[in-house]
């Protein structure tokens, strides 16, 4: 059974699971840097999705995409090599930089009460930062 | 005399002047439907600006002047189809999520404007702001 993580921002929680067939490596970093209790802010690059900085030291052990895709499904977490950053998309959303498309590694996707998270992360594009909290799930 | 327009965000103010010999029909279709006041947000595709959608200058067949993709910080841009002006203040480019598109350069703020781009790029953080366009009378 895949792992599994609790994501929580404005007080609505989602149960994730990790993607641990398709990233392993970087799925075990991602639970390996849990708790995560940081920022969230709107893209500016990618659509409809949030990023996030992880901390921490696992992830930057991980220096390649695994599986790569520059596509971001709504409710799935990315990261980029060595953990520079994570994407929750709740919309259209690709991965993108100023010089344009890039790759990322799937790390999680929403499983249970998904919708009404993806509902939250859409108002950051009217009301900006908010607060998100990833723990491994009980 | 060159036609002006102040700009007024979240209690600063800028202005900007209108490209009436590059982009004269759209100069005057943003002179005609002055005063515009729309809620401003951070674009979610195309970088470092923020952007209104105007219902006044939304005109799917409206020509494209003074073509530009990318956008020059201090530049104010429409996207006829969508009725969006773009103010960017930094590397920004006219994209959605297909792809790279093309915008009317019609307007560029003068003088020191970095407090009013300041409160753009705030926009990313703190949310949608107010954004009032109206005619400076010289």
């Amino acid at each position: 059974m895949a792992r599994r993580i609790q994501v929580e921002v404005d007080g609505v929680s989602a149960i994730a699971e990790l993607c641990d067939d398709l990233s392993p490596k970087t799925a075990e970093a991602f639970w390996q840097t849990l708790p995560i209790e940081t920022t969230l802010a709107p893209a500016k690059w990618s659509g409809s999705a949030c990023y996030f900085r992880p901390g921490g030291e696992h992830l930057k052990t991980v220096t390649a995409n695994e599986a790569p895709v520059a596509s971001i499904y709504p409710g799935y977490i990315v990261t980029r090599p060595s953990g520079s950053e994570a994407l929750i998309a709740y919309g259209a959303s690709e991965y993108r930089w100023a010089v344009g498309t890039d790759y990322t590694t799937r790390v999680a996707h929403l499983v249970d009460r998904g919708s009404e998270l993806l509902k939250v992360l859409a108002r950051t594009h009217d009301e900006g930062d908010k607060r998100i909290k990833i723990t491994r799930a009980q | 005399m060159a036609k002006k327009i102040e700009l007024s965000l979240d209690g600063v103010t800028a202005t900007a002047v209108l490209h009436e010999q590059e982009a004269p029909k759209t100069a005057q279709k943003v002179w005609d439907a002055l005063p515009i006041d729309e809620t401003l947000r951070h674009v979610r595709w195309s970088g470092s600006a923020g952007y209104i959608l105007a219902p006044a200058l939304r005109d799917p067949s409206f020509p494209l002047e003074n073509r530009v993709s990318y956008y020059i910080p201090l530049t104010l841009n429409l996207k006829p189809e969508h009725g969006e002006v773009a103010i960017s203040y930094g590397p920004a480019q006219a994209r959605d999520g297909t792809g790279n598109g093309w915008a009317t350069h019609f307007a560029t703020l003068e003088g020191d404007a970095t407090a009013f781009l300041e409160a753009v790029a705030r926009a990313q953080h703190e949310g949608k702001k107010q954004l009032v366009i109206k005619r400076k009378e010289s």
